[in-house]
């Protein structure tokens, strides 16, 4: 079974003290850094740790924040506010626009929007592939008000872990995005949102997915992908897991967990995102799925129930199929139809015989029916069998994370046409 | 769930752990399970059914039979072994089950069941009490915590055995995995007539874990170092040895639904814990 850690974002407020997070700058001079890269975006070749990439994951998060301003102007990416704009204008000095002039030149013949996605693949690789940026610490829970730097905080199975930087390199990505063509928008921004959305979730990278898909919404407002890894991300936020975690966990003064509200508003946000995914496309059985599930949620087990119905009706998927039965089991339990429970519970574990999650709710369909001997008959298979032996007996493990394979799929789509350095 | 009906002896074939479940037979009628202490906490030892008074939704009941110590116990250990219980807290659990150990009758049947995100009856209810030992030995926390499930898994195995059942669930943290929720353990808790005992870490009390100790007449222990298992888990053991388990068959009262139960004693200065009432 995978072992990761999840992380959230972290607000710090009333804060003292100086930063914690200095790094020694790598980069005496913008010039040769700004060929570098531009160079590096030319030759890197997308899922690979090769040289390029090396240039670029080399560079200290002091560093980076130095360049982003110059990368930015580089591709041009607009500046959505006049804040922003002076913002960028007073961290370019006229050394730095002329650098960015020549960089621009060393870009050559390569087609400019070509040249932005295989930015945003270079920097996609930096944050996957590479090792975070260096700092001489990490945050202590003092950042300078004011500061860009997000910080997440880490935690496993309930239990607060450490603080860290967020990675830079998810911003520079989405930064490199932002040139792209808006109208009608470039295809691979929606591509691109939605694999590395399914990435973020399935690694458990909230504080990241949050800042992401904040920043994918105002883009691709009705890509029924996003807007479903979107709303996994919320149904994700709303679950004990997290609102547990966040109810016990003390980080210190002056600091709080941020951008998730209560698993009610966590809920309610998802369920309109899968509304709004399954208008724009009504046979996004997943989507239905998760909309069954979300209304369940908040004690709509009519609703709930009729939508696993027609899951069932539309789907001869494997996982999706389990997930409906499981989940029109409990709706029939919350109901009272215990018989209709057993019947479904019996199909889901028709689709996974050794599912633990599936043999439980029959247990409690059972138990509630009067059938004690029965209830203990029907979670004997499972919990008599080697814990050892069981990780992929229960897809119910995975529900609140992305398919693995499914997410690696994606990222191999993404990167397959940038393998040849000529694109 | 308190009204029993005669089970028969039923054999249940499984797999990885070989085992032949047999279930005994019940009697028909209602089983309360009953501290009685003195002001200074210590359990009343010389009570006899006419010392009970048992009201089921209001009715005045009449005790059969009230037996105290007769009876062995079915101790069921349900114990979290999730990625936060590695390493010291894992070794506490280890000597505390030891202790427990020690404290075990005979013919007390002792089963543990573990979960992280996988529920594990990794003993089944039997004397061997060393299994627990051994189990635990082998066992590596990780993963993440199913505490409902485990709960749930605990409490129906829990009722295998027509003896007094006493359930003892270890957990250092909130729930991050299960498939149930709480309403769930807590419909069972209604029904069922183990009795839970709770043990959890400072700081790391569920919401649902209260209620479920109150609802069965259990009492939930909180402890502030994990040294303090040892100690718990024999004190816990200890009270429910000095349990009354009485037994009527209820009169004047309908069948079904939720049953409201009065417990008292006829002895100044008594104080009992009980289950506050039944699902019929």
């Amino acid at each position: 079974m995978r072992v990761v850690a999840l992380t959230l974002s972290l607000a710090l407020s009333g804060v003292e003290g100086r930063l914690a997070a200095t790094s020694q700058r790598q980069i005496q001079q913008t010039a040769p850094a700004l060929l570098d890269w531009v160079a590096a975006v030319r030759a890197h070749q997308a899922g690979e740790s090769d040289k390029a990439l090396s240039t670029i994951t080399a560079w200290t998060y002091d560093d980076i924040e130095r360049m982003r301003p110059l990368l930015e102007a580089l591709v041009e990416a607009p500046t959505k506010t006049n804040r922003a704009r002076s913002i960028r204008h007073s961290r370019i000095g006229p050394r730095d626009l002329a650098a960015i002039r020549d960089a621009a030149k060393a870009r050559g013949t390569m087609d400019f929007d070509v040249f932005r996605r295989r930015a945003a693949v270079l920097h996609t690789d930096a944050a996957l592939l590479g090792d975070p940026p260096k700092v001489n610490r990490e945050p202590t829970g003092a950042l300078p008000l004011g500061s860009t730097r997000r910080v997440n905080v880490r935690n496993f199975d309930g239990v607060y872990e450490n603080l860290e930087f967020a990675n830079p390199h998810w911003d520079l990505a989405m930064d490199m995005l932002d040139a792209l063509p808006a109208s009608p928008r470039d295809p691979f921004v929606g591509q691109w949102y939605a694999a590395i959305g399914t990435h973020l979730v399935q690694r458990r990278q909230f504080a990241d997915a949050l800042v992401h898909f904040g920043r994918a919404r105002p883009l691709v407002p009705d890509d029924p992908r996003v807007l479903y890894i979107d709303a996994r991300l919320h149904e994700t936020l709303a679950s004990p897991r997290i609102q547990n975690f966040i109810r016990v966990t003390t980080l210190g003064t002056g600091i709080s967990i941020q951008g998730v509200g209560s698993a009610r508003t966590e809920l309610r946000r998802a369920e309109e995102l899968l509304q709004h995914a399954l208008d724009g496309d009504p046979s996004f059985v997943a989507a239905r799925l998760r909309l069954g599930r979300v209304a369940m949620r908040q004690q709509r087990w009519d609703e709930g129930l009729r939508h696993m119905q027609q899951v069932l009706k539309d789907t001869q998927d494997e996982a999706l199929s389990y997930y409906a039965s499981l989940f029109a089991g409990d709706a029939e339990l919350a109901l009272g139809n215990m018989d209709d429970a057993q019947r479904s519970y019996e199909r889901a574990l028709k689709w996974f015989p050794d599912s633990q999650s599936a043999r439980l709710g029959m247990a409690a369909a059972l138990g509630a029916d009067g059938e004690r001997e029965d209830a203990i008959a029907a979670i004997l298979p499972t919990i008599t069998k080697r814990p050892e032996l069981r990780a992929d007996d229960d897809p119910w493990w995975i529900y609140y994370d992305s398919n693995l394979a499914a997410a690696d799929a994606a990222l191999e789509r993404l990167r397959a046409p940038f393998r040849d350095t000529r694109q | 769930m308190n009204r029993l009906a005669p089970i028969a002896a039923l054999l249940c074939s499984t797999t990885a752990i070989a085992m032949q479940p047999t279930f005994s037979s019940r009697i028909e009628g209602v089983r309360i399970d009953v501290l009685v202490t003195d002001s200074s906490r210590r359990p009343l030892r010389d009570l006899t059914a006419r010392d009970f008074v048992i009201r089921d939704n209001g009715v005045l009941q009449t005790v059969d039979v009230a037996s105290f110590g007769e009876l062995s116990l079915n101790v069921g250990l349900t114990f979290d072994l999730s990625d936060s219980v590695a390493g010291a807290r894992h070794e506490q659990l280890k000597k505390a089950s030891h202790a427990l150990k020690q404290s075990l009758l005979p013919a007390d049947q002792v089963s543990l069941i573990t979960f992280n995100w996988v529920v594990a009856m990794r003993c089944p209810p039997s004397t061997n009490h060393a299994c627990i030992e051994d189990a635990l030995a082998d066992a590596k926390p990780d993963g993440e915590t199913a505490l409902i499930d485990g709960v749930f898994a605990g409490m129906t195995i829990g009722e295998w055995e027509a003896g007094r059942s006493l359930q003892m669930v270890f957990s250092d943290g909130m729930d991050t995995a299960s498939f149930l929720d709480s309403d769930r353990v807590l419909d069972l808790g209604r029904r069922s007539d183990v009795v839970v005992y709770p043990v959890v870490t400072k700081g790391a009390r569920p919401d649902f874990i209260e209620e479920l100790a109150s609802l069965t007449g259990g009492r939930l222990y909180e402890v502030d170092r994990d040294a303090e298992l040892a100690t718990t888990f024999k004190e816990i053991l200890d009270e429910f040895r000095f349990r009354y388990l009485l037994t009527y068959t209820p009169k004047d009262v309908q069948k079904g639904g939720w049953h409201k139960l009065e417990v008292k004693v006829n002895r100044p200065g008594a104080r009992v814990r009980a289950r506050p009432g039944y699902q019929g």
